[in-house]
């Protein structure tokens, strides 16, 4: 797939650019640009840095304090109107030319970073835009984009190892590993460690001097037995330590215990005070009663008031023979009417008789029934009262005797707030005993009332009325119980606490209730068991994570280095110091990352000695490495194009070829299209010369005004090139370096006037006129010639003279201009060119 | 293929051993895990499914990871020291 390559590049008021648009096509293979110091190197290459991820990783990798590059994107001359912009046109993979703008609309304040806006085609874009519409990959951070400048190409030498190591894994692009390590790790913070109270009764127990050593046993112990085992030791020892035989067993210890530390606490406080007796909960009377009730009512009803009256008659009339055995009407055997008890009316009799034994039946039951429900409701009454405090059924002197008071339970709880709560509880607790105690009495009053007469009782329905409420408040009672239990646990555990630290029987309860029963404690330490072994667990799988990823790091590092020999090579062929490696310093270090190097004492390399590349490099060594590691990612990462502001120290001559020839080779070969900065006059040339047949464009950069800011400028302005040139000559202390000014300014001076004529010829239509025909001529050969041409201001006569004079020694003179001398006659040039030139 | 190297650079041999080696990270890290470890059943849970429910599937993992505890010898309140 093809890459991205720039087309066109424009830049206006970013940094030395000023309010001069600059606007210039780039080669599709090498574009070599020259410019001396402080002309706009660094900006253009920053410029393009700009555009690609809107900012400068200068910034983040060499500020000492982040405001120190407020307000340095924008030229610091040019008018608040002039825009800061940076654009490219793009060939894009898919064939497509598309325009990337970004504009900057914030610059860095303070410590706050620049913001901008990017466009696509005129349309706003955002960064993932540049990747899916452009086709252009960045790099991982901190050197994102493809552009290499002297501040970025000595990072990983300076950086600290925890930086470098950061910076080398981005370049290795593992941080999906990390994210899974990471994820791994934190797994361990995710595992809830159980909080028991048996663990923390353990805990408390171990605080036992007598009992530690059975303790630490108990927290080990391989089985149940042997945590009962080691639970009846402690026991052992702490009763023997208080002067008490243990008893054999481990419960019997456990209650030789609990009285020891009752007796105890009781010196302190009458704890036992507190206890309850459990309430035996209302059970509603069943349905059986009712339809006892109900029987009866409807039965009652059935027997008729009269038949009630008259029933010993009628049943002694039922006892006698004749009537009981009348086929036909009889006289009546007590007043002898004749035929009057016919076989009707004995039989009426006879069902008379029959219903009031039904009716009877069910008056004997609803006689036990109520009589059982009474028995239920003073049951129930009893128990109400019997559920309350022990200390509750004793009157205040009693209470006062024993030493139970409010005051003193204030003294020894040392939060109020669990005092009081109890006591609010507890009063609760009195009030809904109280309405129960009210509720049964009703209805037992109820009851009584029936059973004195229960043939006349018709209070069947409020009797229900009553139960209801009883129920209602049974289950009041309960609720205040439940309240109230809550809330003495609360104050007994404070109280308790204190009472044990005074009387020192700390954790002799916790230990007693483990001697009665040590399942929880058992079940609490299998859980943590279970809680530590899957910790380590999941320490144990981040250690085998760790190595692995040091593994994988040390696959891609040699990768990596391979890559990154292949540069080296191309740049220092055959020397017999060479780079070797970039590797972890030691298998299970994740933050030192060496570069090592090879010393050889042959120049075969061989017996090389590995050392620290930034021990034993030199400068320009490490500069080449930097190099070939840039190099190096940028060919992994697929990037259309590299820019390279002066990658070649101006110092290393012997590798320069190397990097004009071998380098750019294998970036064209590799499809990237190259980008070079650089204020070496000379490489700008050769690379021109090197790369001209496949399009190499040789540009340069000249700023002579700060306000119009850096220009790009095709190679045919000589003349500017060459007031560019002597530009660090002029500023020199160096006498030597003057006089190369003067001589340089001088060739200037003399290549002006030559244009100068030859425009002039041409203008006059001589077709053939040219710079050559004045090859071996000086000043003096066409100087009245030029001065004639000279008619665009008095001045320009005199200002060419006196310019020539400064940088043109006499007769054995061997004082070089001053650098104000040479200052005024390269500026009175700059002038006249501008008037006639540009 | 040596990733960091230039195409032009190659060999057919190296194109070749590139071709046999694990590609992505997780192939890698996999290559260097010891078979049916807890690291190397996390990872496989890591890898397979939507980003956004890794962590609970790492849990999971981790919720039915069996340690190995002293079995209980009958839980009982005897009173037998």
């Amino acid at each position: 797939m093809p890459l991205p390559h720039l087309r066109k590049l424009e830049v206006q008021g970013f940094r030395s650019f000023g309010t001069g648009r600059q606007s210039f096509d780039v080669s599709d293979t090498v574009t070599v640009l020259w410019g001396g110091n402080s002309q706009g190197k660094s900006s253009l290459a920053e410029a393009l840095e700009f555009l690609f991820t809107g900012e400068i990783v200068r910034r983040e990798l060499m500020a000492s304090a982040k405001d120190e590059f407020a307000d340095s994107l924008r030229n610091a001359h040019i008018p608040a109107a002039t825009p800061v912009t940076v654009e490219a046109t793009i060939e894009c993979p898919d064939g497509v030319k598309r325009k990337l703008r970004r504009a900057l609309v914030n610059d860095f304040k303070g410590n706050s970073a620049c913001t901008s806006r990017i466009e696509i085609d005129g349309k706003p874009a955002t960064e993932a835009d540049l990747l899916k519409q452009l086709g252009l990959k960045l790099m991982p951070a901190p050197l994102r984009a493809p552009v290499l400048a002297q501040h970025t190409l000595g990072y990983i030498f300076s950086a600290g190892p925890g930086d470098r190591a950061t910076y080398f894994r981005a370049v290795l692009d593992t941080q999906d590993l990390e994210d899974f390590r990471n994820a791994v790790a934190g797994l361990e913070a995710a595992l809830p460690a159980p909080q028991l109270p048996e663990l923390q009764a353990l805990a408390a127990v171990e605080t036992i001097p007598e009992v530690a050593e059975s303790a630490k046993k108990m927290r080990t112990a391989k089985t149940k037995t042997a945590l009962d085992k080691q639970v009846a030791r402690g026991l052992e020892a702490l009763l023997t330590a208080i002067g008490i035989t243990p008893n054999p067993t481990r419960i019997e210890r456990a209650t030789q215990l609990e009285k020891a530390l009752e007796a105890k606490r009781s010196k302190t406080f009458p704890v036992e005070l507190f206890g309850r007796r459990p309430f035996v909960p209302w059970a509603t009377p069943e349905q059986k009663l009712r339809d006892v009730l109900a029987t009866f009512t409807r039965e009652r009803n059935a027997v008729e008031a009269e038949t009630q009256r008259l029933l010993a008659l009628f049943t002694a009339a039922l006892s006698i023979e004749t009537i009981k055995m009348a086929h036909a009407p009889i006289d009546c055997p007590l007043c002898a009417t004749p035929a009057a008890m016919t076989l009707e009316r004995i039989s009426h009799i006879r069902e008379q008789v029959a219903a009031n034994a039904v009716y009877k039946a069910a008056e004997r039951a609803v006689g036990d029934g109520l009589r059982a429900l009474d028995a239920g409701l003073s049951s129930l009454g009893q128990s109400g009262g019997h559920s309350l405090p022990r200390f509750s059924q004793s009157i205040p002197a009693e209470r006062r005797a024993l030493g139970f008071t409010v005051a003193k339970l204030a003294a020894l709880v040392p939060d109020a707030t669990v005092l009081s709560e109890w006591l609010l509880a507890y009063r609760r607790l009195r009030r809904s005993c109280a309405a129960l105690h009210a509720a049964i009495r009703i209805a037992r009053d109820r009851v009584k009332g029936a059973l004195n007469d229960l043939a006349n009782w018709q209070e069947a329905i409020l009797l229900d009325a009553d139960l209801a409420a009883i129920t209602a408040a049974a289950t009041a009672f309960e609720t205040a119980q439940s309240e109230y239990g809550e809330q003495v646990r609360r104050l007994s555990e404070s109280l308790n606490a204190a009472i044990d630290r005074t009387s020192s029987t700390a954790a002799w309860h916790e230990l007693a209730v483990f001697g009665r029963n040590a399942d929880p404690l058992w079940r609490g330490l299998e859980m943590q068991r279970q809680h530590l072994g899957k910790v380590k667990a999941v320490q144990a799988a981040v250690k085998e994570i760790d190595a692995a990823n040091g593994l994988v790091a040390d696959e891609k590092f040699d990768d990596l280095s391979r890559g990154i020999k292949d540069w080296w090579e191309r740049l220092r062929p055959g020397e017999p110091s060479f780079f070797e490696a970039v590797k972890r310093r030691g298998t299970k270090t994740r933050r030192n990352i060496d570069l090592k190097v090879g010393l050889s004492a042959h120049t075969d390399r061989t017996d090389p000695k590995l050392r620290d590349a930034i021990a034993v490099f030199s400068q320009s060594q490490l500069h080449c490495l930097g190099l070939s590691l840039f190099l190096a990612r940028v060919a992994e990462e697929g990037a259309g194009f590299v820019v390279l502001d002066d990658p070649v120290l101006s110092s290393d001559d012997d590798f320069r070829p190397n990097f004009e020839a071998s380098v750019i080779e294998a970036l064209l070969a590799a499809g990237i299209q190259v980008i070079v900065l650089t204020q070496d006059y000379k490489s700008w040339k050769n690379i021109g010369h090197r790369w001209d047949f496949r399009g190499a464009l040789q540009l340069q950069l000249v700023r002579n005004d700060p306000v119009i800011g850096t220009e790009v400028r095709n190679e045919n302005d000589q003349l500017a090139s060459m007031l560019a040139k002597v530009q660090p000559f002029i500023n020199s202390q160096d006498p030597e370096q003057r006089k190369q000014g003067a001589t340089q300014l001088r060739q200037a001076i003399e290549r002006f006037c030559k244009e100068l004529i030859v425009r002039d010829r041409q203008a006059a239509g001589d077709g053939l006129a040219a710079l050559t025909d004045y090859d071996g001529k000086n000043f003096g050969d066409f100087k009245t010639k030029v001065e004639a041409l000279l008619t665009k201001d008095p001045s320009h006569r005199g200002k060419l003279r006196s310019a020539h004079s400064y940088v043109t020694p006499g007769p054995h003179d061997d004082q070089p201009p001053s650098t104000g001398e040479l200052k005024q006659a390269a500026g009175d040039l700059k002038a006249l060119k501008k008037a006639y030139l540009d | 293929m040596n990733q960091f190297s230039l195409p032009s650079m190659n060999t057919e041999a190296a194109r070749t051993e590139a071709e046999s080696l694990p590609r992505s990270n997780f192939d890698r890290l996999r290559g260097h895990l010891k078979a049916d470890t807890l690291a190397s059943r996390l990872l496989d849970a890591w890898v397979v499914g939507d980003a956004s429910d890794a962590l609970a599937r790492l849990r999971a993992v981790l919720d039915a990871q069996t340690i190995t505890t002293p079995e209980s010898d009958a839980p009982s309140t005897s009173s037998q020291a």
